[in-house]
């Protein structure tokens, strides 16, 4: 391997790069490798602003062994929600359209440490702030005069209730800024948006000439949200005029809230400011009426999309609205991406969508899960009538006859207890699918009237039936606890059913999300929020996410870790109901518990 | 002797004639390139720098990819984002050392991306999750740094992990 030619060792290298510990580690095997770990591992540097990072910045490296690598660097500030489940540096890597932005913490620390870092970083390319507040002023001059090249990505908050920060902070900037991700929030027991704030996007495009991703979110808090405080800032603040000789946004990207509402007028601001005809990404949030697409199919603005994420919830009693979002997906140019959730027919998918799209689509998004905080994103979606629909073995092999391409794929099922296997069977029709993310829908069907193994709920379990005045029976309780019980085994049954009937063998990785009424998501009986047939805690216990692989050891199989752990006290009652469930089971006592599902039955 | 028709003739670096199909050399880019130049291929391809065993696994490769969709801009990114291989690919690389670093080498040398990336992979997930240590141990290679050396490059390194 030490005698690979350069450029080589520079593939593997990089291909190594995503594991930080792993390119450490190569970076310390000889001279040579240390050459060429060196340039990645420094590449982009990320700095958590909090009260010791002066102190560990001090001691500045020898700045042509380290600084003269870093082409990028982040600043961000300490998340205000510990458990992340992701990295705040890989946060900032995504993509625009997938992003999700925790809330982070002020710095009131000292400045000047940071400051001269950025002075003595020689090729700084791209810089990212991420802090509450925004960063001193003196920090924007550093980065003006030293580097005037650089790429500047801020992601402000709109806390208008305690005069937060707000983009103007950065006007002394404006033309380096080259993504601005805004973060508004809401508080869903209050008021909460039903538009976008698009006017905060508009002003921005205005402020930044040369911006070329914008994104906002709005995330929910127990605070006040912004959006009173958005309708009075409307009031007393006008539309600013256009300056004259005005030229509209090259935007590559724009990403709008996914659980709020684009109007017609909305489009037209926005095409007003910006030339969409640049525009590769887009995140349209929910379409409600036939104006839009009508506008869009009108227009015909796009000439780059490639990436498009929207829900689509029609009015009742519009017989447009379906003829015109045919028409506006048949408008566009072939797109690579595609996430469409809300309240459509599969057919419509099969018959208005993938008729156009189908041969170009790498990856393909039909549902959309809780990860890390956008479960605000999700409630508001599944409120308005669902997250997105759920697929049969007939929809799924009509999408494997349209997408020859497709790779990624995230789709919702019905768990059946094991006869669900004709869907596996239809995803394996996906001729170059390597990765799927199945969202399982593990509340009992209303057809299975008679639980199986018979068998009753124990006390425990009536008596945390919280949903018990809904006449929900028990049958539909236990049911949907033993098809959400996935363990290891299932997991790696499923993963490996749909890799040996895929003729291609692309199949590489599968992670299995169980449903069981998370926001009344497909519940027959439910709650103001969830429709959860047993108290939340023992679905945690019962229901992880799993993740499962292959690589050259085999298929492994990773269990998701809970974001808290399951209370102490109630082990004893969970034992009983898993005793009750699988009494022969000699390893009982063991804890984690291994709860077992229906297996797979053979019926393909 | 040039073969008829659909079939090509590459002539290893250790002179032996191995015939292979038009579609499947083209997963070459240096081939393909050189046979657009070139309208007909009369004559054999001499593939100097890749031996018998070589290049008949390179050409395994190119045969079980023949169909492959070409790659797009989209999907090199998406592709350059994990080390995952799949199935055929890692019972593929089940080789020895030399042999994957070979593979890697006429890879690189015929441009074949697919293949490339395929290796590479291979060799970076052997070195993840290892120490410095193991890493020269399971690539046999020898430590030249001095220990002022080393302790500097653990400095450096965790000046400037994410904290």
């Amino acid at each position: 391997m030490d005698t690979l030619p350069l450029e080589i060792q520079h593939v593997i290298a990089d291909f190594t790069c995503l594991s930080t510990k792993s390119l450490q580690a190569l970076s310390q095997v000889n001279r040579r490798w240390n050459q060429v770990a060196r340039k990645l591992l420094f590449q982009h540097l990320f700095i958590r602003l909090c009260e010791e990072t002066p102190e560990r910045l001090l001691p500045l490296p020898d700045s042509t062994r380290v600084l003269a690598h870093v082409r990028r660097l982040g600043l961000v500030g300490k998340s205000l929600q510990p458990q992340t489940p992701h990295p705040l540096r890989d946060i900032l890597q995504q993509d625009e359209g997938d992003r999700f932005v925790p809330r982070v913490k002020f710095y009131q620390g000292d400045w000047c440490p940071i400051i001269n870092l950025i002075r003595m970083i020689p090729h700084l390319q791209e810089l990212d702030i991420l802090v509450s507040d925004g960063v001193h002023p003196e920090l924007l001059q550093a980065v003006s005069r030293y580097h005037p090249t650089c790429r500047l990505s801020i992601f402000p908050g709109y806390l208008f209730w305690r005069r937060g920060e707000i983009p103007q902070k950065y006007s002394a900037v404006a033309s380096l800024l080259h993504a601005v991700h805004v973060r508004c929030h809401e508080n869903l027991n209050c008021t909460v948006f039903m538009e976008h704030p698009m006017r905060i996007l508009t002003d921005m495009i205005l402020l930044a000439p040369n911006v070329k991703h914008l994104a906002m979110q709005i995330s929910g808090v127990n605070a006040p949200g912004d959006n009173r405080d958005y309708h009075r800032y409307l009031g007393s603040n006008p539309p600013h005029e256009r300056p004259e000789g005005f030229l509209r946004a090259q935007l590559e990207s724009l990403s709008l809230p996914p659980q709020t509402k684009l109007t017609a007028q909305h489009f037209s601001d926005l095409h007003e400011a910006t030339d969409f005809g640049q525009l590769r990404s887009w995140t349209v949030g929910c379409i409600e009426d036939s104006s839009v697409p009508r506008t869009i199919a009108h227009l015909h603005p796009f000439r780059q999309l490639k990436r498009l994420v929207l829900a689509l919830y029609p009015p009742s009693e519009d017989l447009r609205f379906w003829p015109a979002v045919e028409s506006m997906f048949e408008s566009l140019p072939p797109l690579t991406y595609l996430c469409l959730l809300g309240a459509y027919e599969p057919r419509f998918l099969h018959t208005a969508v993938l008729r156009k799209h189908g041969a170009t689509l790498l990856v393909l998004k039909l549902h959309k899960v809780v990860q890390g905080f956008n479960s605000e994103e999700i409630l508001r979606l599944a409120k308005k009538g669902t997250v997105g629909p759920i697929f049969s073995a007939q929809d799924i092999s009509s999408i494997a006859a349209q997408c020859p391409l497709l790779r990624e794929l995230s789709i919702c099922i019905q768990r059946s207890r094991g006869l669900e296997t004709d869907v596996y069977a239809a995803l394996a029709q996906l001729p170059s699918l390597d990765t799927l993310h199945l969202v399982v829908n593990c509340l009992a069907p209303m057809s299975n009237q008679m639980p199986v193994p018979p068998r009753e709920l124990t006390d425990f379990e009536q008596s945390r039936l919280i949903t018990q005045w809904y006449d929900m029976p028990a049958w539909f309780s236990r049911d949907t606890m033993i098809n959400c019980a996935i363990d290891a085994t299932l997991a790696t049954a499923i993963f490996r059913y749909i890799s040996r009937h895929q003729p291609t063998r692309r199949f590489l990785r599968l992670t299995l999300h169980p449903l069981y009424g998370q926001f009344k998501q497909y519940a027959h009986y439910g709650q103001p929020r969830d429709a959860l047939p047993v108290d939340r805690e023992l679905f945690k216990e019962l229901a992880p996410i799993w993740t499962v692989w292959r690589d050259s050891t085999g298929v492994r199989a990773r269990r998701g870790r809970t974001t808290r752990p399951l209370d102490r006290s109630i082990r004893g009652e969970i034992l009983q109901i898993f005793k009750s469930i699988w009494p022969g089971d000699p390893e009982a006592t063991k804890w984690p518990l291994e709860w077992k599902s229906w297996p797979l039955q053979n019926t393909v | 002797m040039a073969a008829a028709g659909n079939l090509l003739t590459f002539v290893s670096a250790d002179n032996v004639h191995i015939e292979v199909e038009r579609d499947v050399a083209e997963r070459s880019l240096l081939i393909k390139n050189m046979l657009e130049d070139l309208g007909e291929a009369t004559e054999d391809i001499p593939i100097p720098n890749v031996n018998e065993p070589v290049l008949r696994k390179v050409i395994e490769w190119c045969r079980h990819h023949k169909n492959d969709p070409p790659a797009s801009t989209e999907d090199e990114d998406s592709r350059r984002k994990t080390t995952d291989i799949d199935e055929w690919d890692q019972k593929f690389t089940q080789v020895d050392q030399e042999m994957l670093f070979e593979i890697i080498l006429a890879a690189n040398y015929l441009d074949i991306k697919g293949l490339l990336d395929v290796g590479c992979k291979t060799v970076a997930n052997m070195i993840k999750g290892k120490s410095p240590e193991e890493i020269r141990k399971t690539f046999n290679i020898q430590n030249d740094f001095t220990p002022e050396e080393e302790d500097q490059i653990r400095r450096e390194n965790e000046w400037a992990e994410d904290r």
